[in-house]
């Protein structure tokens, strides 16, 4: 008896993991999970986006015949990248781009938003991702919020001259995480009933953090890996698409250079514009999860390490120096040293030939 | 990937049926769905919906799939609502030391929700099965839907399985070079694959674009004839909304 | 064949592509009505480069192409591809509909035919490829050589009389090339379509062509009936084309072994007959 209540644990386990490996399709909302109201509230947001893509795509398919079959390829392609399953680090599962970033990038936001309602609908009708009541939640998070993210995130770099790797690896990455925030926006507000939006909204925020984070780092990767590639092998077609101009060059060190220093300026700036009670702000440690924990009796206890007693900070801050140098000294030949010569392989590898 | 072309049976009768009345029931049937308050109308529909896929000899495989996205986030969403919605106890444990306690206004929340999903995926799952996507947007254009999504749509299913196929070739041929054997080398082989499969659907959108202009195209696919519609189906579909609709209000 | 009506004169002197790559030098051919001719050349001679200036597809090069006697460089696109169009090799570039029957009635539809005018044109069409029955299958669920016989289909229910096909045959198997190439004879035969294909397979050409042009980097080299044509078996060497292979041991055969054969054959039945006629010691 007891081996066979075992027997069936395990294999509830392992149905559980196996389901699990599908559980994060990109941010599709599922069939049925919004009420009506909400349904209906989500397409009638989404509508007017793809009216105003599909105007963008007949405006532009006038002066160019091949501009409608390219969007339609265009989304086939988005489709299939965003069907195709990556493994998704530290959280031992495989999800898929959303892919929106990209064709934001490649034929506008607008346009875009048009590729992702179709993708969308395909994938709802005959993948069961998604769904035709959720279509409307699901075009203004991917469609709308991914494109327009993915869009002016790339535009704004190349504006300052940021290398196009960089620029396309944070369009990416900040339109997946556009879309994982409208998409909790739109679950937490459709599922709540009659409990609060916040903490309902900060539970699914955590519930996606171990997949959508790093699944955004997978997403921004993929789309510098993708301009990259056209920018080296294909310059015209990006041309032909406007996402640079004719003869423009990609400025590659000076750009991380200058958001490095950038970066630190605005840091720097902000912290001294910080008021003196900003410390009374709390964040959502204490006014999301300890509030609810309070609610529901159980109330936060002493941290297991409390950094600000004695010397604890000063004695990491050592540790870590000690690593560094540590490794930095084993490493010294490859970040110091000049890089070895290739060898001549014509002369030194050719054997003889048969006479 | 499954997609409906290669499941569809054309020889059952709802498969026959003119697509604009399988949208139209879908529709409403799904209007109903979402603004059920129980779960006896959603689970008739589920039931009804599975029986009609195995009577259209859908396999199994294909069913097991198109239903595994959504039981898991049914059960995803049950978890959630009993534990995290209510003030009624109806049951509570200690695990690692935490107290956990489950709700009844919850799992009655839960379950719901859940009947509301499964009734809702059933439908469009029917469909799926029952309507080539061709036969789809058809039906959609008849509904007015804008010619250029239309076209766009017809576009995208028809390179879809080209452009599957070449990404595939890519991603085999990757493979074989060690392409994938890190992670780092990985998302670079991907990212390659998606500038590859861009470029690809750039030079095909070219060639299709001559292809069709030597055809006559100017910009504007031609308006697609509708059949009109049969009799029993319109008798069909009204019976079909006027029952569902006395089940909804009297359940 | 030579009294027949010019269907399209062709007149190049030169074509160079916007890289710098000069595709066309001197080409001077004229294509009859109900001809089945034939463009042989190597791989980057030039064959789709001149398929494609004949279809109006290229027209900024120097020189005329007269379709009917009127200019195709002055022609619409619309004015041209209700008489002429082209198929290319691959068919996955020209085919973008759902199911067979949709694509073959784009080219109806987009004249302007309606309702039973273009079912009666597709059936047509359908029927006449052998293809009869497939109207609802889906393109992509069609083998390779049923994808090419639908590209076909295409232009023949636009009622186009000069058809200009890229390589045909490029990857059938042996059989599919001999429908493949049948199919064609049918319709240039029975329908009197006018056909220009571009090709390097070389042992159909003489079985079923009329009239042969071998390109080479860009020019006309020879031109005339296979038999004329294939006379000059080093010229075939030069521009990196061979004998069919029976005329090639043929060859061997007469200059080399000096069998006593009078001609060269280009296909198994007239070399059957040849050498039936020296082994029986009747000739």
């Amino acid at each position: 008896m007891k081996s066979v209540k075992k027997n069936i644990f395990i294999a509830l386990i392992c149905c559980g993991l196996l389901l699990s490996a599908d559980a994060v399709y990109a941010m599709h909302i599922a069939e049925g999970i919004l009420p009506l109201r909400w349904a209906a509230l989500w397409f009638a947001v989404a509508i007017p986006f793809v009216a105003y893509g599909l105007y963008s795509l007949n405006k532009r398919s006038r002066d160019d015949l091949s501009f409608k079959p390219l969007v339609g390829l265009m989304a086939a392609v988005i489709f299939i990248i965003s069907c195709m399953p990556i493994p998704v680090p530290f959280a031992g599962t495989c999800s898929h781009p959303c892919g929106t970033g990209i064709s934001g990038i490649l034929v506008g936001p607008a346009v875009s938003i048009v590729i992702a309602t179709v993708a969308l609908l395909i994938q709802a009708i005959f993948l069961a991702h998604g769904g035709l009541s959720t279509l409307g939640a699901d075009i203004v998070s991917m469609g709308v919020m991914g494109s327009f993210t993915g869009y002016f995130v790339f535009r704004l770099l190349r504006t300052v001259k940021m290398n196009i790797a960089v620029s396309g690896f944070m369009a990416g990455l900040f339109a997946d995480w556009a879309t994982y925030l409208t998409t909790s926006v739109e679950l937490a507000s459709g599922i709540k009933g009659d409990a609060s939006f916040l903490p309902l909204f900060g539970k699914i925020m955590i519930a996606f953090i171990p997949t959508q984070l790093p699944l955004g780092i997978l997403e921004g990767a993929m789309t510098a890996g993708m301009v990259v590639l056209l920018y080296k092998k294909r310059p015209d077609l990006l041309v032909k698409m406007r996402v640079i101009k004719p003869g423009e060059a990609a400025m590659q060190k000076h750009g991380v250079t200058a958001l490095l220093i950038s970066l630190c300026i605005a840091g720097t700036v902000l912290s001294s514009a910080i008021p003196a009670d900003a410390a009374k702000w709390s964040g959502v440690d204490e006014a999301v999860i300890e509030k609810v924990a309070r609610e529901q009796g159980r109330e936060a206890g002493e941290p297991l390490i409390d950094m600000e007693q004695g010397d604890v900070g000063l004695f990491l801050f050592l540790i870590a120096g000690a690593l560094g140098g540590f490794a930095a000294g084993y490493y010294w030949r490859s970040l110091l040293a000049e890089k070895a010569q290739p060898l001549d392989a014509g002369k030194d590898m050719m054997p003889e030939e048969k006479k | 990937m499954i997609l409906s072309d290669y499941i569809h049976n054309g020889n059952h009768w709802l498969s026959r049926l003119d697509a604009r009345v399988k949208i139209i029931s879908a529709i409403v049937l799904l209007v109903m769905v979402l603004t059920y308050e129980g779960i006896s109308f959603p689970v008739f529909l589920f039931l009804c919906g599975v029986g009609l896929c195995v009577d259209m000899k859908v396999h199994p495989r294909a069913l097991f799939i198109r239903y595994a996205e959504p039981f898991f986030i049914v059960a995803v969403l049950l978890v959630l609502k009993i534990f995290c919605t209510g003030k009624t106890p109806l049951f509570s444990f200690e695990l690692a030391g935490m107290s956990v306690t489950g709700f009844r206004e919850g799992l009655l929340e839960g379950v719901r929700l859940g009947c509301r999903i499964m009734g809702a995926v059933t439908i469009v799952a029917v469909l799926g099965f029952s309507t080539p996507f061709n036969q789809f947007m058809a039906g959609l254009s008849w509904m007015k839907i804008p010619r250029g999504f239309i076209e766009i749509s017809l576009f995208a299913y028809r390179y879809i399985f080209m452009l599957f196929e070449d990404a595939m070739v890519i991603y085999s041929a990757q493979k074989n070079r060690l392409g994938y054997s890190t992670i780092k080398r990985g998302f670079n082989s991907f990212g390659i694959l998606a500038g590859a499969l861009v470029i690809k659907a750039f030079d095909q959108s070219q060639k299709t674009t001559v292809a069709m202009t030597q055809r006559g195209y100017d910009g504007i696919m031609p308006n697609l004839e509708h059949k009109p519609f049969k009799p029993s189906e319109i008798g069909g579909v009204l019976s079909l909304i006027i029952v569902m609709g006395i089940l909804w209000k009297i359940w | 064949m030579e009294d027949m009506v010019v269907r399209l004169a062709v007149r190049i002197n030169s074509f160079v592509y916007a890289d710098g790559t000069r595709a066309m030098n001197k080409i001077n051919l004229d294509i009859r009505k109900g001809e089945f001719a034939g463009i042989l050349g190597s791989n980057g001679s030039g064959k789709t480069t001149l398929l494609k200036i004949m279809d109006g597809l290229i027209k900024d090069f120097q020189g005329t192409v007269h379709l009917d006697g009127r200019d195709v460089q002055k022609l619409s696109p619309k004015e041209i591809f209700s008489k002429a169009g082209l198929i290319f090799q691959s068919p996955d570039e020209q085919l973008f509909a759902g199911s067979v029957s949709e694509d073959v009635a784009f080219g109806p539809l987009n004249m302007g035919l309606k309702g039973k005018e273009v079912a009666r044109r597709v059936k047509e069409a359908l029927d006449d490829v052998e293809l009869a029955g497939y109207e609802a299958k889906s393109i992509h669920n069609l083998s390779y050589g049923q994808k090419k016989r639908v590209c076909i289909a295409g232009l023949l229910a636009m009622g186009h009389e000069i058809i200009l096909l890229d390589e045909p045959t490029a990857g059938l198997d042996p059989m599919g090339e001999y429908r493949m190439m049948s199919l064609l004879k049918k319709l240039n035969t029975e329908k009197q379509v006018t056909i220009v294909m571009a090709t390097h397979s070389v042992d159909l050409v003489p079985v079923f062509l009329d009239k042969l042009y071998i390109l080479s980097k860009g020019s006309i080299v020879r031109g005339g009936t296979p038999e004329e044509v294939f006379s000059a078996p080093d010229d075939m060497a030069d521009v990196r084309l061979r004998l069919p292979q029976i005329a090639e041991l043929i060859y061997r055969l007469k200059h080399e072994d000096k069998m006593a054969f009078e001609k060269i054959p280009l296909t198994i039945g007239e070399a059957r007959r040849e050498i039936m006629r020296i082994t029986s010691g009747t000739g």
